[in-house]
C-alpha cells in the first residue's frame, strides 16, 4: 500500500522557485537543480524554496511575498471556489497550501496581513476538500447503484492540487478496487445461477478432490443397494 | 488485508496470512450420506446422513461432495436486512474480524447452499455496505481523533487498513502532521 506523507509532498513543494534579495556577495552556485546565479546584495533574483529557507535562518537573506500571496488574490479565489459548487477553480498555485506554510512559518517578518493570508488559505483549503470528498462520495454511491464498466470505471477530476489529491488517495482507490471486485464476484455468480435455472448440466469445478472417480463409483454402489 | 481478489486467486492466498485466517473460520455443514469411520475431530466417528458438524471454511470447500453447507448467521437474511438498513453502525469487527473477505470466499463456486438467490443477495449487500462504510471511514480519516478508539473497534480487518491508508500520519508516527488547522495561535502542537 502506498502511502505518501504530506511532509513528502512538502519536500516536493521545496523545489519551487522564490523571489528573494541577498545581503551577501556571492558568484554562481551550481547546484544539481540548477544554477543560481551570482548573488549581490540589494539585487533580487529567484532560488529554489529550500535555499531560501536555510539562508533566511542565517540572516543572509530577504525573502519577498511571492505575487499570488496577497489578501486580495486569495479573497477573489476564495470567492470564486464559492461560487461553484462543484468543480474546483484552477489554483493560484499548485502548492499554494505548502508554500504558504513554509512562508508563514519561517518569513513572518517580510509579509503583511499574515494572519488574513491563514485565515484565507485555510479556508480555501476547507472549501476544495469538501468539494473533493463529496464527489468522492457520490463515485462511490454510482458504485453500487448502477452497474460498473468492465474495464473499472475510468474518473476524471480537474484542477486539484497534488496535497489535496494525496488526501484520498489511499481510501479512495482501495473502495474502486474493492466495489470493482465485489461487482464482478456478482456477475458471476448471477450467471452461473442463470445457467443453473436453464438447467445446464453442471460442469464439475476446477478443485473436485482427486479421489472424485472413486466418489462415483461410490454413488452407484448406493444406487444400487 | 486490503485488496479482496487475492480470496479468488488460488496461488496467491495459499500463503496469504489473512487469507489462512480467514478460512480457519468455521461453517456448520451437514453430511450427505453415511459416512463411517472419518477422523474429523480427533476420533474415529461415524457420520450418518444429516449429522450436523463445524468444519473450518478450508475444509469445507474440499469436502463439498460429502457435505451440504448452511449459510453463517452473519450472512443471512436477517442480517443482511440490517446491513442493508444503515451498514455503518453495524459492528463487523463482532461477526467475524474478516467480515468481507469471508463473505466473498462464501460466494466462490466450492460451496453448495440451499439457496442460490439468498448468496446473490448478500453478494449485492455485501457491495453496497461496502462502497458506504468506505465513505464513511474516509470522512472519520479527515475527523479529530477523540471517537477514534470507539470506531476503531467496529471495523473489520480490511477497514482498519483503509483507515490507515487514509491518514498517512498515522502510518508514519503519532503525530498529526497537517490535515488540521493551523492556526497562528497555538504554534506548539502537543503530541497526540
Amino acid at each position: 500500500m502506498s502511502v505518501i506523507h504530506p511532509s513528502e509532498i512538502e519536500f516536493i513543494a521545496e523545489d519551487e522557485l522564490i523571489k528573494v534579495t541577498p545581503r551577501f556577495r556571492e558568484q554562481r552556485l551550481q547546484m544539481i537543480t540548477g544554477n543560481f546565479g551570482p548573488f549581490a546584495p540589494g539585487v533580487p533574483l529567484k532560488i529554489p524554496i529550500w535555499m531560501a529557507l536555510n539562508l533566511k535562518n542565517r540572516g543572509l537573506v530577504i525573502v519577498h511575498q511571492p505575487k499570488w500571496m496577497t489578501e486580495e488574490k486569495l479573497k477573489e479565489w476564495l470567492e470564486s471556489e464559492n461560487a461553484d459548487n462543484t468543480n474546483a477553480i484552477a489554483p493560484l498555485h499548485y502548492h499554494y497550501r505548502e508554500i504558504s506554510r513554509m512562508l508563514l512559518q519561517n518569513c513572518r517578518d517580510n509579509m503583511s496581513d499574515i494572519t488574513e493570508i491563514e485565515q484565507l488559505v485555510e479556508d480555501i483549503w476547507n472549501v476544495r476538500i469538501s468539494k473533493l470528498k463529496m464527489s468522492c462520495k457520490n463515485v462511490m454511491k454510482t458504485r453500487w447503484q448502477m452497474e460498473i464498466p468492465d474495464h473499472g470505471g475510468v474518473f476524471k477530476i480537474d484542477n486539484f492540487t497534488q496535497m489535496e489529491v494525496n488526501f484520498i488517495r489511499g481510501t479512495f482507490l482501495k473502495g474502486l478496487n474493492l466495489s470493482f471486485v465485489m461487482s464482478n464476484k456478482i456477475t458471476t455468480i448471477e450467471q452461473k445461477a442463470e445457467q443453473h435455472m436453464l438447467g445446464d448440466t453442471t460442469n464439475s469445478s476446477a478443485t473436485v478432490p482427486t479421489g472424485s472417480s472413486a466418489m462415483s463409483q461410490f454413488t452407484q454402489s448406493q444406487n444400487q443397494n | 488485508m486490503s485488496d479482496l481478489g487475492i480470496v479468488d486467486d488460488q496461488s496467491a492466498s495459499y500463503l496469504d496470512i489473512d487469507d489462512i485466517l480467514m478460512t480457519e473460520n468455521k461453517i456448520s455443514c451437514r453430511a450427505r450420506y453415511d459416512l463411517v469411520d472419518l477422523e474429523l475431530r480427533r476420533t474415529a466417528e461415524d457420520f450418518h446422513e444429516g449429522k450436523k458438524v463445524d468444519l473450518p471454511i478450508w475444509m469445507a470447500m474440499r469436502l463439498n461432495e460429502f457435505f451440504r453447507h448452511e449459510i453463517p448467521k452473519q450472512y443471512n437474511t436477517h442480517f443482511q436486512g440490517i446491513l442493508n438498513a444503515d451498514p455503518e453502525v453495524v459492528n463487523l469487527h463482532k461477526e467475524g474480524p474478516k467480515y468481507f473477505a469471508m463473505g466473498l470466499q462464501l460466494t466462490s463456486e466450492n460451496f453448495d447452499f440451499a439457496d442460490d438467490e439468498d448468496i446473490i443477495n448478500m453478494c449485492q449487500t455485501l457491495l453496497q455496505a461496502s462502497a458506504r462504510r468506505v465513505s464513511w471511514i474516509s470522512d472519520m480519516a479527515a475527523a479529530d481523533h477523540y471517537q477514534q478508539s470507539k470506531v476503531d473497534s467496529k471495523l473489520d480487518d480490511m477497514e482498519k487498513v483503509l483507515r490507515i491508508v487514509g491518514r498517512p500520519a498515522d502510518f508514519f508516527d503519532g503525530h498529526v502532521y497537517f490535515y488540521i488547522r493551523f492556526s497562528s495561535k497555538n504554534r506548539e502542537r502537543k503530541n497526540l
